[in-house]
């Protein structure tokens, strides 16, 4: 379990969080979302031991990371958004000093190494130097280091960036078993879909504050759903046409949204049989929606 | 986390870099001391030409003795003096007169032919033959200097004896006892049986006037030096291992740059300390963890060092190296190499960027051309000299003095070295701690 209590964090006169709180249960999987420089890397690096907090605490399982580090960070795993390491080592041989960390050594080391290297698809790579791995190598090898102790706890900063499909379908699954085996997660991202997907609750961070705590039910119960439609030969009469469903919005020349619970094969067949020719028709909203009218109200 | 410092100290002392500089600097040393070695060995003299002056107001004449190894006058010897050559007559003297105002030379060492052959001699007032180490005795000849004028009329000295050490001499500190050994009167060469001391080669001779002029003119002095030569091929030695370590000394510290730079700077500059901060390991721990890492590797390299490069040295000059210069250098060594070691932490959790520039200019201004040697120069205050690492080893192992005049201080050798090691490292470890990130 992941507590984080009252945390602030000042950089000389620049308030990075201000006295943020949330809780990331056992089983739960939590997306972390928020705008560039909204405060999530710096929360999950205080987290994680590597940055101290200026007020407030973090436990991880009942240990506070600033006071009782070594106990707190065995407990917990963190996969950085861009992961930098000694590069100049092999993957296998880091992956050993790293464990060293953690009173493994020698062929124990190895073995662990080569069943995680496995797990996480870089046993291939496993005597490759760091420098030449790619981007979302790096963040399964960090992966892989960060379950050296199994701990009950994982803190994923940006994770799905720089993955290719088979990454995120990776990490996706890892997630699920984390949740199955009691585990708290907590994970940032910038890709919302993915994160409506995965996370059963969204914490959504504004400069440096928390400005909701949501299950993901609620999210998409809340938010504004919405139709956009993709025409290839759209005229003047459109607009008109659309605007009976609910309030239009012009995204491009040819692409239109409607706001509203409207049903998709409805406005299609309507569509059709007026001489439109319908290329692309999807339902949108949920945590985007959601998130950009939040951030939205919260900007203006 | 044991595990992970055996990592570190594991790779520190496998870095390519560490092993190819402690290789280089070793081998470079030994090349070098090889050299001044067989120089200074070619240039050691055995035999002795002891001259005897006798002033007076039309003239001085010089009378030489030429003495073999065994004390032996040598009988038609040729000479090379005041700009010419002389030659010894049946009792190896010769007699050179100089008419007043006439300036003459006396250059030593000089070249003595014997039947063709040159061979390489000491020229002074006194000559010490006849070394016989393991009775621990020899032969010392001494010349006089009579002065007759208008003011003095010294025809007789007293002359004393003492030995002392080349550091001493090369410190241009003289004996504060000496043994009185007998009178040496006239134009004469007096001869004298003295034990020697192994341990303190430079033999070190005072004459005292007996005659004091009537006009009150202050008592006559003077003092002669001369190094046993016997004991002089240990001391080249000592000279030749001091000067292969100085190279050592002077550029071993580099190491520490590179280690410091590997271990902790590079990590803070680009990032990837951060994971490493992040596993179960505090701050504190994971500092003193990586410095021990590098920390092995000098003195592994210190030690490696101080055993390799004496041996060497002395076998490959055909003499032989104590254990006491052994412990002496490494001692200075680890004082030298960690001294910076610890400060280039310091620098390192002061730093996140430039780590490097800010290095070198401390390697240059603390080893290269160690400026405190210029500070004290300047401000005539010999102590400064103290104030580095590389200070303290040249002190130490080479006896620099520049010129001024004061015995080693150990206690403050021993002190300000260990405030080298200790504050900068001890400073390290609070200020990293006390950082807001890793």
């Amino acid at each position: 379990m992941i507590e984080v209590k009252n945390v602030s964090k000042k950089y000389k006169d620049f308030k990075a969080l201000d006295n943020i709180s949330f809780n990331v249960n056992n089983g739960e999987v939590v997306g972390f979302v928020g705008i560039n420089g909204a405060g999530k890397t710096t929360t999950i690096k205080i987290s994680a031991g590597v940055l101290k907090p200026t007020t407030g605490s973090v436990e991880i399982d009942g240990f506070d990371i600033s006071k009782n580090k070594v106990e707190a960070s065995k407990r917990i795993g963190w996969v950085p958004e861009s992961p930098v390491f000694e590069e100049n080592f092999k993957a296998i041989d880091y992956f050993k000093y790293l464990a060293g960390y953690y009173k493994i050594g020698g062929k124990e080391a190895e073995e662990l190494g080569i069943k995680l290297f496995e797990e996480t698809g870089i046993i291939n790579a496993k005597n490759k130097k760091l420098k030449e791995f790619s981007q979302g190598m790096k963040k399964r090898f960090a992966l892989a280091v960060s379950m050296i102790a199994n701990p009950s706890n994982y803190l994923f900063d940006e994770v799905l960036n720089g993955l290719d499909p088979q990454g995120i379908v990776f990490f996706r699954e890892f997630a699920n078993r984390a949740k199955k085996e009691n585990k708290a997660v907590l994970f940032s991202s910038h890709i919302l879909s993915e994160v409506q997907n995965i996370a059963d609750r969204v914490i959504i961070i504004h400069k440096g504050k928390i400005l909701a705590i949501k299950n993901m039910d609620e999210v998409v119960k809340e938010s504004k759903k919405a139709i956009r439609i993709a025409i290839n030969n759209p005229d003047v009469n459109i607009l008109n046409i659309l605007s009976k469903f609910g309030e239009v919005n012009k995204i491009n020349d040819d692409v239109f949204e409607i706001k509203g619970e409207v049903s998709s094969e409805y406005i299609n067949e309507l569509l059709v049989k007026a001489g439109y020719k319908v290329s692309k028709i999807e339902q949108v909203g949920g945590l985007e929606e959601y998130f950009l009218n939040l951030i939205g109200e919260k900007v203006e | 986390m044991s595990y992970a410092m055996e990592y570190d100290i594991r790779r520190s002392i496998t870095k390519p870099l560490v092993i190819i500089l402690l290789v280089g600097l070793i081998l470079a040393g030994i090349g070098v001391a090889y050299l001044e070695g067989q120089v200074s060995l070619s240039q050691i003299t055995k035999y002795s030409v002891v001259l005897s002056y006798n002033v007076t107001s039309n003239q001085t004449e010089i009378l030489g003795l030429a003495l073999n190894p065994q004390g032996n006058p040598i009988k038609d010897a040729k000479i090379f003096i005041n700009n010419g050559w002389v030659e010894t007559n049946s009792s190896g003297y010769f007699l050179l007169a100089i008419p007043s105002g006439k300036s003459y030379s006396i250059m030593s060492p000089t070249t003595l032919q014997i039947s063709g052959i040159n061979y390489t001699a000491s020229v002074s007032s006194i000559g010490v033959v006849n070394v016989n180490l393991k009775n621990k005795s020899a032969v010392l000849y001494v010349g006089s200097y009579l002065i007759k004028n208008n003011f003095n009329n010294i025809t007789s000295y007293k002359v004393y004896y003492s030995q002392e050490s080349l550091e001493n001499l090369m410190r241009g500190i003289l004996p504060k006892n000496y043994t009185y050994i007998g009178n040496i009167y006239g134009f004469s060469t007096a001869k004298f049986s003295i034990p020697i001391n192994l341990s303190e080669p430079d033999i070190i001779v005072l004459l005292q006037s007996i005659n004091i002029s009537s006009n009150k003119v202050p008592e006559f002095n003077f003092t002669y030096s001369t190094v046993l030569p016997q004991l002089e091929v240990s001391n080249i030695r000592d000279t030749a291992v001091s000067t292969a370590s100085y190279i050592f000394a002077e550029f071993f510290p580099l190491v520490g740059l590179f280690l410091t730079n590997e271990f902790i700077a590079s990590l803070r500059s680009n990032g990837a300390i951060e994971f490493i901060a992040s596993r179960p390991i505090t701050k504190k721990q994971l500092i003193i963890s990586r410095y021990i890492g590098g920390l092995f590797a000098l003195i592994m390299g210190s030690l490696i060092t101080s055993i390799l490069m004496p041996i060497t040295v002395s076998y490959i000059l055909n003499t032989s190296t104590s254990l006491a210069t052994i412990g002496k250098m490494f001692g200075m060594l680890l004082v030298d190499t960690i001294g910076f070691y610890s400060l280039l932490y310091l620098v390192a959790v002061l730093v996140r960027k430039n780590f490097i520039a800010i290095s070198i200019v401390l390697y240059l201004i603390l080893y290269l051309f160690n400026i405190m040697n210029i500070v004290a120069i300047i401000a005539d205050m010999p102590k400064l000299m103290y104030g580095t690492p590389y200070g303290l080893y040249e002190i130490v192992m080479g006896g620099f003095n520049f010129g001024f005049s004061f015995a080693i201080n150990y206690i403050l050798v021993t002190i300000i070295g260990i405030i080298w090691i200790a504050l900068p490292i001890i400073l390290a470890i609070i200020i990293y701690d006390k950082n807001d990130s890793p």
